[in-house]
């Protein structure tokens, strides 16, 4: 083992060959699964700690980044989230009173307002008694599970929900 | 809690769980260094002694023999201790990123060391030692830990200009060029000793 320079870079032939739209390749490298026994104390560290979040996979092969942007087949750093948005053609929506299945959720550290984590909007129920919605999230929590659960019902270390993107074209 | 206490739980699989919630490896740093049995060990590198311990731990973890169809189970261990040598130590934590970086099928370990070899030291904002801010939070906080000399300077706060700048003081290459702001001229003046985030 040893430091691979530009790893999962356009020249890391370990890398996927994932481009933007524009054909801008998307850093990405592939982790190792988790062994059984780690995945196991993952899951039940989150079933007590999160009880209303669903587990749907535990795996630790892709991270938020690669459910939304790879169809779950690696990792991709936060850090190429602005390049990706705009280059393949996201938009900005005011927030979920805007959102619509398919959409998605950037995250944000509380303090520095850096991208921590993303979801994909999956459900959205309207709450007649509080004018707002009960949003649901599919989500990766980094090498742990991907989980269903409530916009906000996330681990701290994920950060707050702050910006709704979304692709959808008017026709 | 004692200090094989602490790195028995930094080496367990809830440990493990908790701050492996991170798809990044900043937001991974600010998880680890935000549990509490880090800044035990934190406190008990200040010993000497102790701080071999650590690196014997690492030292140790790194030869182990992994099962080649899943990752290091001690790579959230390796970067851990690692990264507070880095903090506490620079020349042990030199010697700790380059047996980390030899560990198998890591992944924040040889990230971890890739810092430390090839970009210098690391350093995380969760401000795990903080007891006094010197500056308005808008610009930059200065944090000195407790009973130590040396200071946390939260670079990744600061402007951008000014991040390489600070870094590069650091590591002694240049600290006046390109010109930085008043406040932060003060504070690298006063400081004996700080270690920056690399940006």
């Amino acid at each position: 083992m040893g430091i691979v320079i530009g790893a999962g870079g356009a020249n890391d032939r370990a890398a996927l060959p994932l481009a933007t739209r524009r054909g801008t390749h998307i850093p990405n490298e592939k982790r190792k699964e988790s062994a059984p026994v780690q995945r196991r104390a993952s899951a039940e560290l989150w079933k007590k700690e999160r009880p209303n979040a669903r587990l749907r996979s535990a795996t630790a092969v892709y991270n938020c980044m690669g459910l939304v942007f790879a169809s779950r087949r690696t990792w991709i750093d936060p850090v190429h989230l602005k390049t990706i948005l705009k280059e393949d053609e996201y938009r900005q929506i005011a927030g979920p009173q805007e959102a619509q299945i398919g959409d998605i959720v950037v995250y944000e550290n509380r303090r520095d307002r850096s991208v921590s984590h993303i979801g994909m909007i999956v459900e959205i129920v309207p709450k007649i008694d509080l004018p707002s919605w009960e949003i649901t999230i599919m989500s990766k929590w980094g090498a742990d599970g991907e989980y269903l659960h409530i916009v906000d019902d996330v681990p701290s270390q994920l950060g707050k929900p702050a910006t709704y993107w979304t692709d959808r074209r008017l026709p | 809690m004692t200090l094989k206490e602490a790195t028995q739980e930094i080496e367990s699989h809830e440990f493990v769980a908790r701050v492996n919630v991170a798809s990044d490896f900043r937001t991974f740093l600010r998880a680890v260094a935000e549990q509490k049995v880090i800044h035990v060990l934190s406190q008990e590198l200040a010993a000497s002694e102790n701080r071999q311990y650590v690196l014997n731990r690492v030292l140790e973890l790194s030869r182990r023999k992994v099962d080649l169809r899943y990752e290091n189970p001690w790579d959230t261990a390796l970067t851990a201790y690692v990264w507070l040598l880095n903090v506490k130590d620079w020349d042990f934590a030199k010697i700790a990123a380059e047996a980390a970086a030899r560990a198998p099928q890591c992944w924040w370990a040889t990230k971890m060391a890739h810092h430390i070899l090839l970009e210098g030291p690391v350093c995380n904002d969760a401000g795990f030692a903080q007891h006094e801010f010197m500056a308005p939070p808008s610009t930059a906080i200065v944090a000195r830990a407790s009973g130590a000399e040396e200071v946390i300077l939260l670079a990744d706060l600061l402007p951008a200009k000014d991040q390489s700048v600070v870094y590069k003081w650091h590591t002694g290459l240049s600290h006046s060029n390109p010109p930085i702001s008043p406040v932060i001229q003060r504070w690298l003046e006063e400081l004996p000793t700080y270690t920056a985030i690399a940006a």
